[in-house]
């Protein structure tokens, strides 16, 4: 009988091209030819590109979190852990789901897990991003950012990372605020330096609380901060052009939270009923057009209406179509809202999960960026061993 | 066997001999969702039957038989037709053996079908995505050929080496 086993090197690419990224680095012990043709890959931009837009699209939820086991001894252990998928048995009151731990070279308690962009976690040391690590787990990459020069100098109202499809590379970025205006300085990914980023004059603003909620989607970070006259507004950041673009929300709300839905940026405003304050409903406005399409007007649609619900959920994304993904506002557990049943539904997993971080996906993309000769010279090395 | 495709007058008819001596009769459109096929017919152009010696008829039948329903499909541009489409290939893999599957992956990839490459492919993934080491050689009847010690040193390698 034939066997997989025949199967030429290209028809075996183009399988791989559909494996998870951990998978893969596993499948490099399966014998020789695979452990050189998955180090190849893995070292292939295209390739790693191809992989990672096969299985962004399968993977619906893998959502990176904080999950409490409870443990032999006093004190029950804290770790990360990854949401790889739901399973919705039809019970009426919880969600089953599938969580594995993911490990950080990094101690939990020193650093904020803040960013996520292609299977890559940005981790800061502080709110300000003085110091920045950014960590591959699947291919067990870390890479420290150098260290800002105007880290003491200004203050920073906000930072950001994301993806630059145009110069294909990944870039943090550092919102700084002095007399009523934003500029703001770039690292990339591979270079060792901060690079200033000019800021039209038209952006002024008067903050009064800065960072209440960021989501990078799709090339541009969001971030939601409150300014005195104006209120609530946006600030986004188009990671390619560079550019800072403000929107105004479509109306006051008492909480805000960004999603997503239908792969656009979403706005969900989340208000207090009138007769009584303890129930919430939630209106999602979504952001249609490309945001430099939009001069002026609020580039916002309503999409959606829905609630009321109890205990101040925040809204996430959904995970299927009639299911939103929701953070407890009391203990921040999470939830799963029916649009269609209107039932809200516990998400249950080993031990206790809170505190959902990001969406996250495994990836191969790598954080030696410009590091790659040595890379190659090591990887043939590698090979000759085992020849 | 043959093809029952005889719809529209104008459309050519071409005729595909597999290993086995069987024939099939489709037509142009249909045929040359094959890369391979639609090189051949550009260059040789005139020529009506072509051999393929590499293929067996009863997995050109099904490469075929998934060419005719995307063909098809692909004329009517309503919007619900990616969803049969997706539908359909579902159905198309879903109960594949593996040696079934073997073979039409190798006639599709001989015939440079790319989406039917795309698709089998897929499925092969789904079956051993998050297998172990082990499992994947059982599945693939691949045994390890790495020298004692080697196995271990590449495992080693990926876990955390953080200093």
């Amino acid at each position: 009988m034939t066997s997989f086993y025949h199967l030429p090197e290209g028809v075996l690419e183009v399988i791989f091209s559909w494996l998870p990224a951990d998978s893969l680095v596993r499948f490099k012990c399966v014998n020789k030819s695979w452990y050189s043709l998955i180090c190849a890959l893995i070292n292939d931009p295209s390739f790693v590109s191809k992989q990672l837009h096969n299985t962004r699209n399968k993977s619906s939820a893998s959502l990176l979190l904080t999950r409490t086991c409870p443990h032999v001894g006093h004190n029950p252990a804290r770790s990360y852990a990854l949401l790889t998928s739901f399973i919705d048995d039809g019970d009426k009151d919880q969600i089953r789901s599938v969580t594995e731990d993911i490990n950080f070279p990094l101690r939990w308690s020193e650093w904020l897990l803040r960013y996520h962009c292609d299977g890559i976690i940005c981790l800061l040391k502080d709110k300000f991003g003085t110091e920045v690590v950014l960590c591959n787990p699947t291919l067990q990459e870390f890479k420290l950012l150098p260290k800002s020069k105007n880290a003491r100098k200004l203050s920073c109202i906000g930072t950001g990372f994301g993806y630059d499809s145009r110069a294909n590379c990944y870039k943090f970025v550092r919102i700084l605020y002095h007399a009523k205006k934003v500029s703001a300085e770039v690292c990339t990914l591979g270079s060792d330096y901060w690079r200033g980023i000019k800021v039209s004059d038209d952006l002024v603003v008067d903050l009064a609380i800065t960072f209440q909620d960021y989501i990078y989607w799709q090339g541009v970070c969001y971030w939601m901060m409150l300014d005195n006259s104006l209120g609530d507004i946006i600030l986004c950041f188009d990671m390619s052009d560079e550019v800072f673009h403000m929107i105004r929300p479509p109306k006051v709300s008492d909480y805000s939270s960004f999603g997503v839905w239908n792969d656009s940026f979403a706005l969900f405003l989340c208000s207090e009923e009138r007769e009584n304050p303890e129930l919430i409903s939630f209106e999602m406005w979504v952001m249609d057009d490309c945001l430099d399409v939009v001069k002026g007007a609020c580039p916002l649609t309503k999409r959606l209406v829905f609630g009321p619900l109890l205990c101040c959920p925040v809204p996430l994304k959904f995970w299927k179509n009639d299911e939103l993904l929701l953070v407890s506002g009391e203990d921040e557990k999470l939830l799963s809202y029916n649009l269609r049943t209107q039932k809200l539904r516990k998400i249950q997993a080993d031990g206790e999960i809170y505190m959902p971080f990001c969406f996250y996906v495994k990836s191969l993309v790598s954080l030696r960026v410009g590091e790659r000769s040595t890379r190659r010279r090591s990887k043939r090395r590698r090979i000759q061993l085992l020849q | 066997m043959s093809s029952s495709s005889t719809t529209t007058t104008t459309t050519r008819l071409l005729m595909l001999k597999a290993s086995d001596g069987v024939t099939f009769e489709v037509e142009e459109a249909v045929a040359t969702k094959l890369g391979a096929i639609n090189n051949m017919v550009e260059e040789e152009g005139s020529e009506d039957l072509i051999c393929l010696p590499n293929v067996n008829g009863k997995f050109l039948g099904m490469v075929l038989e998934w060419c005719k329903k995307h063909a098809n499909n692909n004329t009517n541009s309503d919007k619900g037709n990616d969803e049969v489409n997706k539908w359909w290939d579902k159905e198309f893999v879903m109960d594949l053996d593996q040696n079934t599957l073997y073979h039409l992956l190798m006639a599709a990839d001989y015939l440079s079908g790319t989406e039917l490459v795309d698709l089998l492919t897929e499925k092969v993934a789904s079956m051993i995505r998050g297998k172990k080491v082990e499992e994947i050689r059982e599945t693939f009847k691949i045994k390890s050929d790495f020298l004692p010690g080697q196995e271990e040193e590449i495992r080693k390698k990926n876990s955390w080496a953080f200093e």
